[in-house]
């Protein structure tokens, strides 16, 4: 019976101290999100800014900070929702309606977006919309440079024609907006003397100006393709490496483009933007913020929009990988493989788990067609090696380690196979040794990598 | 025999302390078979040796061996020849077919398992006055039950028993008969006692100034290639590392916690570093063993661990200690770090900036 009452006095304690305790308020909460959006706490700004919206339903700021940070987190039915309330109570803010036109992108539905770029558009003052319609290019650069909205309207506009396919718009808009400059070698600049020295992300951009400056600029259009693919952007990178194809002197030369095409872009199928967007949301997710139920639950979601889409396979196959799950890794695998059979890195890790357990004939397997697809693959050819050796195939295993070796000598990454060459040259002298070939990690080359 | 190389290869590594435990083994004889227990036998029969005594076995027939110190064809350098040959074994001579246990026996593997599971046991010890004595002596009981001598002994023999056939223990046999491989065991187990130690540092760092000549260099790089020995030895280091890094992820809390497979990529990536030291290591100590050999005597073992019999010891020797370590060790590490959660290890570090467990 005391025990009871005590149950009943905890209970009613708790619940008071909770109902007294003092709320927070919908601004408070607002700052408490873009500061955890500053400070790189993805999750916690999310959970206050659903907060704040929750609280404040009617503001404009509360609800497209909750849409900005539910896109950013990959959550887009409730980025939509609030956007579209929040434009529901500030019809004419351009921020709200370019912020569901960025949406609307993302999720590749391009009418919306630019019906959401039309609106932005009416919404300026009349003299910019004559300018913006009418002036020329070099008229445009000063409009650009102090009209914001209208300077991101154009390079939305542009991301749409690009990803729509209709490259040779995409170029009239940004000479006409004054986004690249005639004669300028835009090119040449990303492979100039400073080019190793700038970051990822201005690289990215230069060849991205590249691209839309210099159609003939075959190079520069093919790395922008690769860094495209590489960080996930599987139907704007399949539209600029088929782009940087046509560049190619010869139909021999162009075989590895074909190739390309074929290992890391799906081939000829198309991929639903939605599930590009929940794929790549997915994998920061679980890389930047470590949350597994999170990236778990957006992966699903694209493999329900589009199940020949191989990378959330081989995310989710990591996953249980890092969970300590290889039979789940390999089943991932495998799946993927089943939706797409000719993708490089779905094969290049599976040979690598099979690898791990010592499954030496199936890791083979699929490490034979990892390099068939993707030749300077050092890092698989050294793992095909080592699986080699471990079944007595011993000639085999020292003409992939040369061929790794000599591979990697050629791209500069001579000191990661350095192991690898001095075990060869222990093997020429004194034939087979007791350990196993050394299958080290070796930095992949550019479109192979990121995923 | 190889098994001294890995375990001074994982001492290397780790700079071992030398658990407080005694480890007892008792070996007597039922019907042909040699028994190992940590408990004397219950039949009464007759105890032959209690270990850490370190006799061999007496089991073996065999041309006898050289005296160990009998001086070899060609002059080892100055730094080698202070290695103290151990006594004869006292052995009884049986002929014909070969035994698991004489095999483990007459290479080194049975007498030095005690040294070297002791080493592996070391490495989840505390530095000497980090925690408490009595967290100290809970722990060190722990190990002592996991790193049972006698238990991992009969779980390598099984293995042994399972992967090697009659035909392969008697080609084995032929050469760990002879003098020349008793003799080299000899050498192995008596470098494998801890009072070696120092002198085996003393002349690696010899090394500098006074390089080994490129024949006998040759010889050993071809000894540890043939052997696996630095592999092997990264391999078990590695091993126990895994295990203390798993127990540790599992202990933190939920929320947490690292995922299994990122702390195994975590521990493989300490491989690089660790086999470059074990690797240099591993040479200097094969240096030091084998200087009383000549060149010719080197080689000739050599040339066994290269040949079928030799490379069929060396892999069933290797799975069967790994094997064995792999399971005591995380198991060890999951009732230390139960026993002594890692947060006593951490405050019991700060307060006396002690390094961390190993």
């Amino acid at each position: 019976m005391r025990a009871l009452t005590l149950v009943v006095m905890l209970a009613l304690v708790l619940g008071g101290a909770r109902d007294v305790e003092p709320a927070e308020s919908p601004a408070v909460l607002l700052e408490r999100a873009h500061q955890a959006y500053r400070q790189g706490r993805f999750p916690d700004a999310l959970d206050a800014a659903r907060r704040a919206a929750q609280g404040a339903p009617r503001s404009r700021d509360a609800l497209l900070a909750r849409g900005t940070m539910a896109e950013f987190m990959g959550e887009f039915d409730e980025a939509a929702r609030a956007y579209g309330d929040a434009i529901a109570l500030a019809p004419n803010d351009p921020a709200l309606h370019y912020a569901l036109a960025s949406l609307a992108v993302r999720l590749g539905d391009y009418d919306r977006a630019l019906r959401e770029l039309d609106t932005i558009f009416k919404s300026q003052p009349w003299p910019a919309q004559l300018l913006f319609r009418y002036a020329p290019a070099s008229v445009q650069k000063r409009l650009m440079a102090t009209n914001r909205v209208l300077a991101q309207l154009v390079q939305l506009q542009v991301d749409i024609l690009m990803e729509k396919g209709d490259l040779g718009a995409a170029r009239q808009t940004a000479w006409r907006y004054a986004i690249v400059e005639p004669g300028r070698d835009y090119c040449g600049e990303s492979k100039g003397p400073d080019a190793s020295r700038v970051s990822r992300d201005e690289r990215f951009t230069r060849l991205r100006l590249a691209t839309l400056a210099q159609p003939t600029a075959g190079d520069c259009i093919w790395w922008y393709g690769q860094y495209l693919t590489d960080d996930g952007y599987m139907r704007l990178g399949r539209l600029i490496v088929t782009e940087a194809l046509k560049h190619g002197d010869s139909e021999e030369r162009k075989q590895p483009g074909y190739r390309y095409v074929r290992s890391r872009l799906a081939g000829g199928s198309e991929v639903p933007k939605r599930a590009e967007s929940l794929f790549l949301a997915a994998r920061q997710r679980y890389l930047r913020d470590g949350d597994v139920d999170g990236a778990e639950r957006l992966l699903d979601e694209a493999l329900r929009v589009a199940p020949s889409f191989v990378r959330p396979y081989t995310m989710k196959a990591r996953i249980a990988q890092d969970a300590g799950n290889p039979d789940a890794a390999l089943q991932w695998l495998r799946r993927g493989l089943e939706a797409d059979p000719d993708s490089w890195r779905t094969l290049h890790n599976l040979g690598r788990s099979l690898l791990e357990l010592e499954r030496w004939e199936e890791s083979e397997r699929a490490l034979v067609k990892a390099v068939q697809l993707f030749p300077e693959d050092m890092e698989g050819r050294l793992r095909l090696a080592r699986a080699l050796y471990a079944q007595g195939k011993f000639d085999r295993y020292a003409a992939e380690t040369r061929n790794a070796i000599q591979i990697a000598r050629g791209w500069s990454r001579g000191s990661a196979v350095a192991g690898a060459a001095t075990f060869l040259e222990k093997f020429d002298r004194w034939g087979p040794g007791a350990a196993p070939p050394p299958a080290p990690d070796v930095e992949p080359l550019l479109g192979y990598g990121q995923d | 025999m190889r098994r001294l190389l890995a375990l001074l290869g994982i001492a290397a590594v780790a700079a071992l302390a030398t658990p407080a435990h005694a480890l007892e083994v008792y070996r007597w004889i039922e019907g042909a078979t040699v028994v190992y227990s940590d408990q004397p036998p219950q039949s009464g029969g007759v105890v032959l040796t209690s270990l850490p005594g370190r006799e061999p076995l007496p089991v073996v027939i065999a041309p006898d061996a050289p005296p160990a110190d009998a001086p070899p064809v060609e002059a080892a350098p100055a730094e080698t020849a202070a290695v103290p040959p151990p006594p004869e074994p006292d052995v009884i001579v049986r002929a014909g077919s070969a035994t698991v246990d004489e095999i483990l026996e007459l290479s080194g593997m049975r007498p030095q398992l005690p040294g070297i599971v002791r080493a592996l046991g070391a490495e989840y010890l505390p530095p000497a006055g980090q925690l408490s004595e009595h967290d100290t002596a809970l722990i060190g009981q722990i190990v002592a039950r996991h790193f049972a001598p006698a238990r991992l002994y009969a779980i390598i023999r099984d293995d042994f028993r399972r992967r090697v056939d009659q035909k392969g223990l008697d080609s084995m046999a032929v050469w760990f008969r002879s003098p020349i491989g008793r003799r080299i065991t000899a050498l192995e187990i008596a470098a494998s006692r801890p009072e070696v130690a120092p002198k085996i540092g003393a002349f690696a760092a010899g090394l500098k100034t006074s390089p080994a000549p490129a024949s006998r260099l040759e010889l050993v790089q071809r000894l540890d290639w043939v052997t696996g020995t630095s592999h092997e030895a990264t391999e078990l280091g590695l091993s126990i590392a895994g295990s203390v890094a798993r127990a540790a992820a599992a202990s933190a809390p939920a929320e947490r916690r690292a995922r299994v497979g990122l702390v195994e990529r975590r521990v493989e990536e300490m491989r690089g570093q660790m086999a470059a030291l074990v690797g240099q290591n591993v040479l200097a100590q094969m240096l030091y063993i084998y200087g009383p050999l000549s060149d010719a005597e080197l080689k000739e073992y050599v040339d066994f661990l290269a040949s079928p019999p030799g490379r069929a010891y060396g892999r069933t020797a290797h799975n069967a200690l790994l094997h064995v370590v792999r399971e005591v060790a995380d198991r060890t590490a999951l009732e230390v770090l139960r026993a002594v959660p890692p947060q006593r290890w951490v405050s019991a570090q700060k307060a006396a900036g002690a390094t961390a467990p190993r």
